[in-house]
């Protein structure tokens, strides 16, 4: 892998908001509201234009 | 009052709870280390790689059926959580299960990764806690490696959109 990419990673891990213990249950919380949004837009695309 | 929590939150927290040997993957582990919404990566679920162990693995299925999900492997129903020979198959062929939720959420239940093995993964996950327990997320160098290795193109494609954006999202 490009150091440059390795770099970035230690880069990333070393901020704040990565310290271990950190909550990180934001991520799975967006991860379901973007699976209901998703959802919706399905439905949405569904209903005639009529 | 808080949001009710959503059924990757449930099924992430039975298995840590449950001393399930997991650590998160994919882009899903990933979006782990992403300072917030706005600079998540889309995706559709979330990789979960357990330690290749029969035992493990059954402990990992009974614990996500009782927190209402159900498996799929090859796209056909995947009934036998209590069948150790068939789960010897499943990790003997590296397959992955998908543990679905009624509520849309995805597990995607693997026993295996590109370029690292479990114990490699494991080893130095840095633990975050999600829903009140903790939950072991591999090494992003180690996580942007694997699909390096997969040489999928898609994967390809993915690491060069996520080193543009990180480099973009450091110069803010």
């Amino acid at each position: 892998m490009a150091d440059r990419l390795i770099e970035l990673a230690a880069r990333i891990e070393r901020q704040p908001w990565n310290r271990p213990g950190t909550d990180k249950t934001w991520v799975l919380s967006a991860l379901s509201e973007h699976q209901k949004w998703l959802r919706a837009v399905k439905r949405a695309k569904r209903v005639s234009p009529r | 009052m808080s949001a009710p929590a959503s059924a990757f939150e449930v099924g992430l927290a039975a298995l840590a709870t449950a001393g399930v040997d997991f650590v998160l993957v994919g882009v899903g582990g990933i979006n782990f280390y992403a300072r917030d919404p706005a600079h998540a990566i889309a995706t559709l679920d979330v990789d979960v790689l357990l330690a290749p162990r029969v035992a493990n693995l059954r402990a990992a299925l009974h614990t996500l059926s009782r927190s209402g999900f159900r498996f799929e492997s090859g796209g056909e129903p995947f009934l036998d959580i209590d069948d150790d020979s068939a789960l010897a198959i499943i990790i003997d062929r590296a397959a992955t299960l998908c543990a679905q939720h009624p509520s849309a959420a995805q597990l995607d239940l693997m026993v295996a990764i590109t370029g690292f093995s479990y114990a490699e993964l494991a080893s130095d996950a840095i633990r975050f806690e999600v829903a009140g327990s903790t939950v072991p997320v591999g090494r992003l160098a180690k996580l942007l490696r694997s699909k390096e290795l997969s040489g999928r193109p898609k994967d390809l494609a993915f690491l060069r959109s996520f080193e543009a954006q990180a480099e973009e999202d450091e110069g803010e």
